[in-house]
């Protein structure tokens, strides 16, 4: 079932009126929008993604919809999207009333028009479309994919919980967690342990409101590390470019450097062997070795283990004679029998025989001297010291001229640190007895809730209620994770069994998607690896359902050489899915010209712009048919005005 | 049977108490890369074989314990099993004033201790008592460290192979 976007039109809001026709030029998979700033791209995109669920506007929102300039300002305004689904056209329509603040939908499910009040979607779609799966089909390269690749960030988790609706069962959990505080609720009693249900209510509330807190927390530190991420790296690769460019201080540097992990690798190794040497208890003086001594020649004197022994009686009850030549009869081998009982068995043999064994090796080997590892280890220790204070001294004398820049990524580095302890570490630390609600940790946190919980169950009386709701949330939780893992297994597979097709020079893998994308063999691609991957891994989610949806990309070359625009380019031309993707001029070259070549000029290339003089002596040559002209906006539909349109730089 | 280090003393007065897994998270490799503590196996023998060398036991009922993190010795204690078995064994000797020549009295404690079918090799009873020792040996670090976390694995070494040692 193929789920298509075909066009929009918009009036009487703060972008130009538009209205756009996908379909213009045919069954082209893709789509290329130019749209310079100032054009209404991000209202558009947002109009876009609101028109495919109930969204319910607040008015500080409305009032941003709406014409900023006062001569095009009206009191209504409207934002119409038609779409296709199984050869059906259907059209959802956002209306604005300004002057009241407000907003509402309404809808059509045939061409023909015919709107009603309220937001309907065709049958095949309503059940599948929400929120969530919208935020999958329109993304912003920067934005939503390159965090997928981060192992701070869980975009990818979170893509795949949302496609597959794993979200239902939270709200179920949170169903069967309400039910328990209302019977809980319901069942209060009165007079002494009202007060301490009272107490620990309160608590109760305290942790909530902490993990609420936290969760705030999370996001605005995942927000903070990826909107720092390029500015860091980049930062850190100049620095790096300059510390290089010094010839003679660079040399220096390495050499320092290799010194370095030289005293480093025999500071681990050491450390490594000092742990081994307390492991192999009795390898050196003191104590231990004395008493494990003692016991083993102990074991010596007393003859154990005594093995032979007991094969020796295990033998002679195997036979028919005993060996003074009498015939064994049961009551002798009873007697045999409970002599051989008194010796220890074959099992506690072989462990007393390892025990004597085990020393006895280690006997052999050379001593080992703990006070010299101690020595060493301090020594080695010095030297690591004192090298990467060499280092640090000689590159804060290389960046004297990049003071700013060096203590700026300084800064960064120790912030993007301490946030992502947060989120790998703090917050994810264990339970201990003695905490309390002031804990970062949202694992404790969670824990303490599930306490006060039972604590509250049990002074209400309702302790049934809340271990069978423990149990049905704990499986439904199991559950959940298991399918989580498993379908990152199989969209894993399926991903690197598209990139097997569509990479055709040095693929690269994806090796886990569990909270992000992991690749294989590298800790992250370029950006235009990423960008390829993360659309492949969108498609493959989104190919999972029986519809085929289309993915509506802002920014999808941004930050890529020349030559990974090339390869998107090539990379686009293979998707089956529609595609539609906004660009801006510096997209053009190495992007769109080289997919309208892959594509022998099968695609649609449309721009768009407010109008104005200048940009209206542009279409004067262009045949009427490939415009679409309003007041203050216009639409031009062909590849070559496409290619020529340049946006003016500020200032000029 | 099972291993488990110690999460908190049930004398709740006792503040100063650091769970095991928090005194070595700072020392531990995934915090420090230098260092060779990595699993909690390690944490658990360092103080058992500590505890073992000062003959230093601490009542087993007076703590909380986390849950068990390994019902065996890992591979790489293969070795450590039998030495530790053999020292558990010499101890419970001594305390029973079990004297080397009474050798039935040692080969009925032998079949009293060993634990054929288990992977510690020892009865459920005596895994008590190295948990007992390990308290012990933990206790002592904690002392050795002011109740306070190391934040330098080469300091840690060094302290502990003094206290190994001395």
């Amino acid at each position: 079932m193929k789920f298509e976007l075909l066009g929009w039109k918009c009036e009487g809001l703060r972008c130009p009126d538009f209205n756009f026709e996908i379909d213009k030029s045919g069954n082209a998979t893709a789509t290329f929008l130019q749209m310079p700033n100032g054009t209404g791209k991000t209202t558009t995109l947002r109009l876009l993604k609101r028109s495919l669920y109930n969204h319910q506007f607040k008015s500080t929102e409305i009032d941003q919809y709406k014409a900023k300039l006062k001569k095009e300002y009206k009191d209504k305004g409207f934002f119409q999207a038609k779409y296709k689904i199984e050869g059906n056209i259907f059209y959802t329509q956002i209306n604005f009333e300004f002057d009241k603040n407000n907003s509402y939908y309404t809808s059509s499910l045939s061409e023909k028009g015919g709107f009603h009040k309220g937001f309907q979607l065709p049958e095949s779609l309503e059940n599948i479309i929400d929120q969530e799966l919208i935020d999958l089909l329109f993304v912003d390269l920067e934005i939503d994919v390159k965090p997928m690749f981060r192992n701070h960030q869980t975009g990818a988790q979170e893509a795949i919980r949302k496609f597959c609706k794993i979200n239902l069962i939270d709200l179920l959990i949170k169903d069967f967690d309400d039910f328990k505080t209302k019977k809980r609720k319901e069942n209060a009693p009165s007079g002494n342990i009202s007060v301490q249900i009272d107490t620990e209510e309160t608590r109760f509330n305290k942790i909530i409101n902490k993990i609420e807190k936290l969760e705030k927390i999370k996001l605005d530190y995942k927000k903070y590390l990826n909107e720092t991420e390029d500015e860091f790296n980049d930062g850190e690769k100049q620095l790096n470019d300059i510390l290089e460019s010094n010839t003679v201080s660079n040399k220096k540097r390495k050499d320092l450097e290799l010194r370095r992990d030289e005293a480093k690798s025999n500071y681990n190794n050491l450390l490594k062997n000092n742990l081994e040497a307390i492991k192999n208890i009795g390898s050196y003086d003191g104590i231990l070795r004395n008493e494990i001594d003692d016991f083993v020649k102990a074991l010596d004197e007393m003859g154990l283990p005594e093995e032979e022994v007991r094969i020796f009686f295990k033998k002679i009850l195997e036979k028919k004679l005993c060996i003074c030549g009498e015939e064994l009869d049961h009551n002798k081998k009873l007697i045999i029998k409970e002599a051989m009982e008194s010796f220890i068995s074959d099992e506690e043999s072989r462990i007393i025989g390892r025990i004597k064994g085990t020393f006895d090796n280690i006997t052999r080997i050379e001593k080992n001297d703990l006070d010299k590892f101690s020595t060493d280890i301090q020594k080695q220790y010095s030297e690591v010291s004192r090298l990467e204070e060499n280092i640090e001294l000689l590159e804060k004398k290389s960046l004297k001229d990049n003071v700013e820049l060096s203590q700026k990524i300084k800064e960064l580095k120790e912030e993007r640190s301490l946030r992502k302890n947060f989120l790998e570490n703090i917050i994810n630390e264990r339970w201990k007895a003695k905490d309390t609600e002031e804990t970062d940790s949202l694992v404790s946190l969670h824990e303490q809730k599930l306490r006060v919980e039972k604590q509250l169950a049990t002074l209400s009386g309702t302790r049934e209620t809340e271990e069978k709701v423990i149990f049905l949330n704990n499986t439904l939780k199991s559950a959940m994770e298991k399918a989580m893992l498993e379908i990152s297994i199989q969209i894993t597979k399926e991903c690197n069994k598209k990139i097997d097709k569509m990479f055709v020079k040095n693929p690269i893998y994806i090796r886990s998607i569990e909270k992000n994308i992991v690749l294989d063999g590298q800790l992250e691609g370029s950006t235009g690896q990423e960008a390829r991957i993360g659309i492949i891994f969108l498609l493959t989610i989104l190919e999972r359902s029986s519809i085929e949806f289309p993915l509506i990309v802002d920014t999808p070359v941004k930050g890529m050489d020349n030559a990974a625009k090339r390869r998107t380019a090539q990379f686009i031309s293979d998707l089956k899915s529609q595609f539609l993707c906004f660009v801006i001029d510096s997209d053009k070259p190495h992007f769109t010209d080289e997919f309208h070549k892959l594509t022998n000029g099968e695609s649609n290339f449309i721009t768009a712009f407010r109008r104005s003089n200048e940009f209206d002596n542009l279409i004067l040559n262009q045949p009427k048919n490939l415009l679409e002209s309003s007041h203050n906006g216009q639409v031009v539909y062909q590849y070559p005005f496409f290619k020529e349109f340049t946006e003016e730089e500020d200032g000029n | 049977m099972s291993f488990k280090l110690v999460d908190s003393k049930k004398k709740e007065e006792d503040q100063k108490f650091i769970n095991c897994k928090d005194f070595f998270k700072n020392i531990r490799y995934e915090k420090d890369s230098s260092s060779p503590i990595r699993f909690d196996m390690d944490n658990f023998m360092l103080c058992l074989i500590l505890g073992l060398k000062l003959d230093k036991k601490e009542n087993y009922d007076d703590f909380h314990f986390q849950q068990e993190f390994s019902s065996k010795y890992i591979d790489s204690y293969s070795k450590t099993k039998d030495l530790i078995t053999g020292l558990l064994l010499s101890k419970i000797m001594k305390s029973k004033k079990i004297d080397k020549n009474e050798k039935t009295k040692v080969k009925n404690l032998l079949k009293e201790v060993l634990d054929t079918n288990d992977d510690i090799y020892i009865k459920k009873e005596y895994v008590n008592l190295i948990h007992e020792y390990y308290l012990g040996g933990y206790c002592a670090l904690l002392k050795e460290f002011d109740n306070k976390e190391p934040n330098e694995v080469s300091i840690f070494f060094n302290k502990y192979n003094k206290l190994i040692k001395d």
